[in-house]
């Protein structure tokens, strides 16, 4: 079924065209339909979405849902692991330490102010809602790994995660989304955070280049909690991460870093809204993209502090390159600040240009030839960005990008 | 070892270099000697092929090679060394690898065999300890935050590692005090031999204490006016740069 059909499809037509279970969620499911349903996809006059190239996928033709196949084995790892397959969790390829556990949500969040329809989306049409729960005071230090597979053809899915650490749990995580054959996979995740927990939070968006990828992270950050989240996005043809990130707790904290890599037609959007809703929370965002070919990154990051939140700490630095000087190539770059308080030190910027001439020259007249000089600027560019991911996810990263060499 | 014959460069349509001669010998120290704004560091870059400067017409060899047909990595690699005036700052490139790469370049294309990296940093160690460098230069991003004795010093080290046969020196006293100009003068007099020349760029006779020449230039309107040797320089201490005009008006 196409996008732009599930827009006028009827709920009888949707249910059985995605086999989806009848039981004590349905109602959620047909209300998320409605919402979706009422809101429609974004189309041109979207502020959000007008510039994320979106669109393109509405007419895709995907297949009828099927609910197996054959997958590519994942490589052994020494982390723990979560898989899911076509957004069903496969409990034989995972494996948890004890104090964290994975269930199907039965009374799963519900954001219902979001003007999101791929939020919709998934709350409408997953197969399972699962909730990830860590217990009060476990300290994971072995990364867990959430894989999320699809390789069947031409198949779409919709999947609907919470995970909560509860007070002082505290987890390295490490989440791959591996999507191939020209498939849709269209995810929210929701992160609550409780009291004095801290989660590192690696994302690799390495799906396959025919595939495409809507991230909905949803994420709460309570008192004294701290939260520090990497991005690495390189894969599918087109992909929309959207990052709703809610400080509500005194002295929360979060570091997000964000490495954005197009290249020949790929379109890679990050949509981020930090809010600061108390008193004495800090966030610090830098987001760094490298434009090649005729791709288009866009980064549309918007901070937004709130009256009572006094003492809030802010930074934001968005850094683009553009490598290509090819017409369809195209950074667009939108840093928001939107204070509603006196009292807190903020900071933001944003730069777009392409290699500096003086910098590749003086390379260069050192004998450097001028593909290895350019090669040198392109990773010092990265480095800030990609120097701050944790050394488990550089590793692992490192190795995909040299197998792709 | 160096050749330049009617040469003129131009930059945005205008004219710097207009008829520009020089010869260099192996192993002869040459300075260049002229007013602000006459086209001494633009002689500099031009030999090293900077992309802003366009060669309209004349020529250069160097080693009996046509010069104009290399890139800059390629003169560099044939053993051209420009240190320059004001190296560039470049964050997130770290100094001993960018060091490493530059060396290994070298080696690919003379097609000697690539040292080991351990081999490699005793090498350095050895050179920043003649330059009187701390180790932690190696640490750095290149020349990111370097003070401008620090970036001179740094250019010096680059030299003393890649082993070149041409060095153009940029104003390397622009901006160094008189410890930091010796300390600099010093390394590079350390590398001079029979089979390395020097040009050498600056405004004042001071650096020519330090760096003897073994000719003087003075550039004047695009090209070189007069030559002789350092009592020129001295005559240009003296009585500075108004003997230009004179020398103009009498050509």
């Amino acid at each position: 079924m196409k996008l732009l059909e599930l827009e006028t499809a009827s709920t009888k037509e949707i249910l059985k065209e995605f086999l989806l279970p009848n039981d004590l969620l349905t109602k959620t499911r047909l209300d998320s339909i409605k919402k979706f349903q009422e809101l429609g996809l974004p189309r041109i006059k979207s502020e959000i979405f007008s510039k994320t190239g979106v669109k393109l996928i509405y007419q895709n033709d995907y297949l009828k849902n099927k609910k197996s196949g054959s997958y590519t084995n994942i490589p052994s790892s020494d982390n723990y692991r979560i898989v899911f397959k076509k957004g069903f969790y496969c409990p034989l390829q995972s494996n948890l330490p004890d104090g964290i556990k994975i269930l199907f949500d039965t009374e799963p969040i519900i954001k219902d102010q979001s003007i999101n329809p791929f939020y919709y989306l998934t709350k409408a049409l997953n197969n399972n809602f699962y909730i990830i729960e860590v217990q009060k005071d476990l300290n994971v230090k072995t990364p867990v790994e959430i894989i999320y597979l699809d390789e069947l053809y031409k198949s779409q899915t919709h999947m609907y995660i919470t995970l909560k650490l509860k007070k002082n749990a505290k987890i390295n995580l490490f989440e791959k989304v591996l999507i191939d054959n020209s498939s849709f996979f269209n995810h929210t995740f929701n992160v609550i955070l409780e009291k004095g927990s801290e989660i590192t939070h690696v994302r690799q968006q390495s799906a396959e280049l025919s595939s495409n990828v809507i991230s909905n992270y949803n994420y709460t950050l309570d008192k004294n909690s701290n939260a520090k989240i990497y991005s690495y996005e390189d894969g599918s043809d087109l992909s929309l991460a959207i990052w709703d990130i809610d400080l509500i707790g005194e002295n929360a904290d979060i570091d997000f870093t964000v490495l954005q890599l197009p290249k020949m037609k790929q379109k890679l959007n990050t949509i981020v809204n930090i809010k600061h809703s108390t008193q004495n929370a800090r966030s610090n965002q830098l987001i760094k993209q490298i434009i090649n070919d005729e791709a288009k990154g866009l980064v549309d990051a918007k901070v937004i502090v709130c009256k009572n939140a006094q003492g809030t700490k802010v930074k934001q630095l968005c850094n683009s390159l553009l490598l290509s000087d090819k017409a369809g190539a195209q950074a667009y770059v939108k840093p928001q600040l939107e204070i509603y308080t006196d009292e807190l030190e903020a900071s933001h910027g944003a730069t777009v240009g392409s290699l500096s001439q003086e910098q590749l020259y003086y390379l260069m007249s050192r004998g450097i030839k001028e593909e290895d000089a350019k090669v040198l600027l392109i990773e010092a560019f990265k480095k800030e960005a990609y120097e701050s991911f944790p050394s488990w996810a550089k590793e692992k990263i490192d190795e995909y990008q040299y197998s792709k060499k | 070892m160096l050749h330049i014959k009617n040469l003129r460069v131009d930059i945005e349509d205008k004219i710097i270099l207009n008829g520009l001669d020089l010869d260099i010998k192996a192993g002869e120290v040459h300075a260049i000697m002229g007013p602000n704004g006459v086209g001494k560091s633009t002689l500099a870059k031009v030999i090293s092929a900077h992309p802003d400067y366009e060669v309209k017409s004349g020529e250069i060899t160097y080693k009996n090679k046509n010069l104009l047909e290399l890139d800059v990595a390629q003169r560099a690699m044939e053993g051209i060394f420009l240190a320059f005036q004001n190296p560039i700052e470049i964050l997130g490139v770290n100094n001993m690898y960018f060091l490493k790469q530059a060396f290994n370049a070298k080696c690919k294309y003379t097609g000697i065999e690539e040292m080991t990296s351990l081999d490699f940093l005793k090498l350095v160690k050895a050179k920043i300890k003649s330059l009187g460098i701390t180790a932690d230069f190696l640490k750095r991003d290149l020349n990111a935050g370097f003070s401008g004795g620090e970036k001179k010093l740094n250019e010096m080290l680059q030299m003393s590692i890649l082993e070149p046969k041409l060095f153009l020196l940029d104003e390397i006293d622009s901006g160094l005090d008189v410890d930091a100009l010796k300390s600099v003068a010093q390394g590079v007099n350390s590398m001079l031999s029979k089979e390395r020349s020097v040009l050498l760029i600056t405004h004042h006779k001071h650096l020519l204490e330090y760096i003897k020449p073994d000719f003087v230039h003075i550039l004047y309107d695009g090209k070189i006016i007069q030559s002789g040797d350092i009592h020129l320089a001295k005559e240009i201490e003296k009585n500075g740069y108004s003997i230009v005009k004179d020398l103009r008006s009498a050509s």
